[in-house]
């Protein structure tokens, strides 16, 4: 990501906005009715604080200062220095009415106005100053007393006629940017999108057959014309005096009766301008359909852009994911006696829900086969010359609809020795057979082979990667294997969605199915003469190599067409790190469909991952490919792959302002440091307690469940996290409280909104950067 | 032409269980009403490669789904179906649904619950005995 640039800041900063705006509207209220509640004045003031933060942070510093008016009012109240007397409330009210203006105004795209600042300020500071004096030493009961009048006296004059000027009457504020959603709403969408995606395909279908109709009326039109024609060149002129010759018959007519004939003729003519008219007619609606078909199609496109918003509603982002494999990583390694940093770079890269939940599984397999028999001990690492600590790199990033994920590790690799001499041994293969190193890998994959000898406590637990090959498989995912002395890669692509489907249609006999086109590495036309390597075509010529195919009608039992034809399409596909076909009668078309999941009586049928419905209403099973040619060894090709670039450090960005969250990640993350983020001291704290590898923490102080003292203090009293350095952001620029955070343990203290050139030299003071 | 189920109230006592009964050759088969979804006309049942010999094939629900229907006539013995006007009695088994063919169109039929009855099907047992457990792998 990287690059958050200032509108999008204030996306954010109107999204949060609008939760604190709403919750100083409440309280307001509940101030005016008397409600003198400590908490929810603490609540008030904790939202007036985030708020000017947030706004100081985008730089709108008039909502920053009025805010900062109302949270030193509210720090009063808080702190019983005043009473939320009429006038106190009055103020309060209103300037949470300049707030509200004036986000509304940010929301409309306009510039923020600053001319109602300084009246405001003022006079909130005379209010204040009133109400302070006014102020009797405060007791318990005294607050009570007169917060009841105070109550007493707001029900006597309505809000409306404050001495400020006339109150909003609308307490919910809404700039109309952002609501909150149930994802199960969205999955309803998305089914609904598919439904009128079945429709408008089923009326692309209807349109071509008319099109079809019109196309024959128009041909017949023209034989009919053309026969009038003729008809009329014969009998028009030379009637009168060829037709004796012709028909005895008609020798026996006078010349007085050849006006029949005439009739006969002006009939032909009509003929031939009727005919006219309906060639005219279907021109306009060869016309028509061609206007239609692209509207249609017009159609089609915003239905794609619409599914698109909507799929993007229910994606996760994948870091999500990644962080939960930190703390298993941290004790399966402690289990081992190895010492692994983990480094996770494309956190931000987002996945459909489906897919993010359904991968965990076998991510968990690699990573832990990772960390139990990939990465060596310290000691083992330093003899061969690597580093003493193993790292396990995980990473992701979107590539056009798929997403690819990357776990690397610099251990000792797959021992494909070992691999073979199991395949050998279990009859799988000949000890003399010879077999290429990327043949040797592809072993992995089959069902029973481990390179680990016994099942252990960790991989014993896991699922083999056959199964990992079959689950990613499942999810229309491809998985690849670099391996080498220094370090194993494995590189998955899954689709981002699977909510809309792009495939290619085949048709094997009279039946058509769908591969899912992400796993299609290409569709070539076979003669079977040259490219079919074995009789049976269980394997075929491709690009000069021999790979594996299936001849899909007899595998699966279709019955033959009544076209028959020599020759086929094979359908060449990426499954678990080799190229494999499959050979069909025909290919039909590509096109975006729903597939749905199999019906659970059918799961067990894994060799179809789905079933779809077509526009005439049939139903189309999708074909898994990876299933068909489970547990079977072939020849593996292998690409490079681009390295993870080395991060600077890991930062814990802790504040509950999304805006600062958003800008500090941005900010850090240009810099090439990996960040996690937490809204709160306690969330803070678990993700440190699950996280070896973070190297700073920035934090604010102010916060709702655990705050930034706390936190602090949290982490000075660990054995563990202590050595952390801990930046104190925040917008409390008092120096009480810069001595408060820096004798709790902060090594440093930020004023929001803080100075990049001042956070740059902090970063620099502990990462050692380069200017 | 969607059917859906209907409780007859006439002539049954309170703590009566009613059953759908539906015909395959000659053989009646009960199903607890409450298990009934609904039932529906189908005019094209598409096959299923690789499926066992009892699942007659694939039907089309609304909303993009697809059930598998069931032909009871390869698990019992009930001679020889006539399935040219079939009906599906589609049937709740958990989250998901499966139907089975029936020759007839389905009626109610209420019991005391102490009489036993012949020829009820368990949709869950049934589910689970019956859901495929691999491809080339037939009948149970």
């Amino acid at each position: 990501m990287g690059d958050l640039d200032r509108s999008e800041l204030i996306e954010y900063f109107i999204a949060e906005a609008e939760d604190y705006v709403n919750t100083l509207a409440r309280g307001i209220q509940e101030l005016e009715f008397g409600n003198q509640d400590t908490a929810q004045i603490e609540e008030l003031f904790r939202a007036a604080h985030t708020l000017k933060g947030a706004a100081a942070i985008v730089k709108f510093n008039t909502i920053r200062n009025i805010s900062h008016k109302m949270e030193d009012v509210l720090e009063a109240l808080k702190d019983r220095e005043m009473l939320a007397t009429q006038p106190v409330v009055g103020i309060l009210g209103y300037m949470l009415d300049v707030v509200k203006d004036l986000i509304q105004g940010i929301a409309e795209g306009k510039p923020e106005k600053t001319e109602v600042e300084s009246d405001l300020i003022t006079k909130a500071e005379a209010v204040i100053n009133e109400a302070k004096s006014a102020q009797p030493e405060p007791s318990a009961p005294q607050v009570n007393a007169a917060a009841l009048a105070v109550s007493a006296a707001t029900s006597q004059v309505p809000a409306e006629e404050n001495k400020w000027g006339k109150r909003r009457e609308d307490s919910e504020f809404f700039t109309g940017n952002f609501i909150k959603y149930d994802v199960r709403k969205i999955e309803d969408m998305l089914n609904l999108i598919g439904e009128i995606t079945i429709m408008k395909n089923y009326l692309i279908q209807k349109t071509k057959g008319t099109e079809t109709i019109a196309d024959e009326i128009f041909f017949s039109g023209r034989r009919l014309l053309k026969e009038v024609t003729n008809f009329a060149e014969k009998y028009a002129y030379s009637l009168p005096t060829n037709v004796k010759y012709i028909d005895p018959l008609l020798s026996e007519f006078g010349e007085l009766e050849f006006d029949r004939y005439d009739e006969l003729n002006l009939f032909s003519r009509k003929l031939q301008e009727i005919t006219n008219d309906i060639n005219e007619a279907l021109a306009t609606l060869s016309e028509f359909f061609d206007a239609f078909d692209l509207e249609v199609k017009q159609i089609g496109n915003m239905l794609t852009l619409l599914r698109y918003d909507i799929t993007e509603m229910r994606m996760l982002e994948i870091g999500r994911l990644f962080q939960r494999f930190a703390r298993p990583v941290k004790d399966l390694a402690a289990e081992s006696g190895k010492v692994i940093d983990l480094k996770i770079t494309g956190s931000d890269t987002k996945i459909d829900k489906i897919i993010f939940e359904k991968l965990f599984e076998p991510l968990m397999h690699i990573v832990r086969n990772a960390v139990a028999h990939g990465l060596e001990t310290a000691e083992e690492r330093i003899s061969k010359g690597k580093s003493e600590n193993g790292t396990l790199i995980l990473s992701a990033r979107r590539d056009g609809s798929s997403v690819q994920i990357e776990i690397s590790d610099d251990g000792r690799g797959i021992d494909t020795q070992k691999l073979l001499k199991q395949a050998v041994s279990r009859n799988l293969l000949k000890a003399d057979d010879e077999l290429s190193e990327e043949e040797k890998l592809s072993l992995i994959f089959v069902p029973g082979l481990s390179t680990s000898a016994t099942a252990d406590m960790v991989s014993g637990r896991g699922m083999g990667m056959s199964a990992v090959s079959s689950k990613i498989s499942d999810l229309s995912g491809t998985i690849e294997i670099i391996n080498s002395e220094n370090g194993t890669t494995f590189k998955i692509r899954i689709p981002s969605t699977l909510a809309i489907t792009n495939a290619i249609v085949f048709k094997a006999g009279n039946m058509e199915f769908l591969i899912t086109a992400n796993i299609i590495e290409e569709v070539i036309q076979i003669d079977s003469s040259s490219d079919i390597v074995e009789p049976d075509m269980s394997m075929i010529n491709y690009r000069g190599k021999h790979i594996q195919s299936r001849y899909f009608s007899e595998l699966f039992g279709v019955p033959k067409a009544a076209d028959d034809r020599s020759i086929k399409f094979a359908i060449v596909c990426n499954i678990s790190d080799k190229k494999v076909a499959i050979i069909v009668d025909k290919v039909i078309a590509q096109e975006e469909t729903i597939v749905k999941p199999l019906n659970e009586f059918l799961s067990g049928l894994y060799i179809y991952s789905g079933a779809t419905i077509s526009g005439d209403g049939t139903v189309r099973f999708v074909v898994n490919p990876a299933r068909i040619f489970e547990a079977q060894s072939a020849p593996v090709e292998l690409q490079s792959f681009p390295v993870a670039k080395p991060e600077t450090g890991v930062v814990l960005v802790v504040d509950d302002s999304l805006s600062i969250r958003k800008y500090a990640s941005s900010f850090l993350e240009q810099r090439n440091f990996t960040v996690l983020t937490a809204s709160n001291g306690l969330e803070a704290f678990n993700i440190l307690q699950d996280n070896d590898k973070i190297d700073l923490i920035m934090t604010d102080l102010e916060m709702p469940v655990m705050h930034g003292y706390e936190l602090i203090g949290r982490v000075k009293e660990s054995h563990k996290l202590r050595n952390i350095p801990i930046v104190v952001l925040t917008s409390r620029s008092a120096d009480k409280h810069k001595d408060k955070a820096l004798s709790a343990g902060a090594s440093d203290f930020l004023v929001k909104p803080f100075d990049e050139n001042t956070l740059s030299d902090i970063l620099r003071k502990h990462f050692q950067l380069t200017a | 032409m969607n059917m859906t189920k209907e409780k007859s109230e006439t002539d049954s006592h309170i703590d009566d269980v009613t059953y759908n009964v539906f015909k395959v050759g000659e053989k009646e088969f009960l199903l607890p009403v409450d298990t009934v979804r609904e039932i529906i006309d189908v005019s094209r049942i598409f096959p299923i490669p690789m499926a066992p010999d009892y699942i007659f094939g694939a039907v089309p629900l609304h909303g993009g789904r697809v059930i598998p229907a069931i032909d009871l006539s390869k698990i019992h013995p009930t001679g020889e179906p006539l399935y040219s006007s079939a009906k599906l009695v589609v049937v709740n088994a958990g989250k998901e649904n499966i139907g089975f063919l029936s020759e007839t169109i389905p009626y109610l039929v209420s019991f005391s619950p102490d009489i036993p009855v012949d020829g009820l099907i368990n949709v869950e047992e049934f589910f689970e005995t019956y859901r495929v457990k691999g491809p080339w792998h037939g009948r149970p």
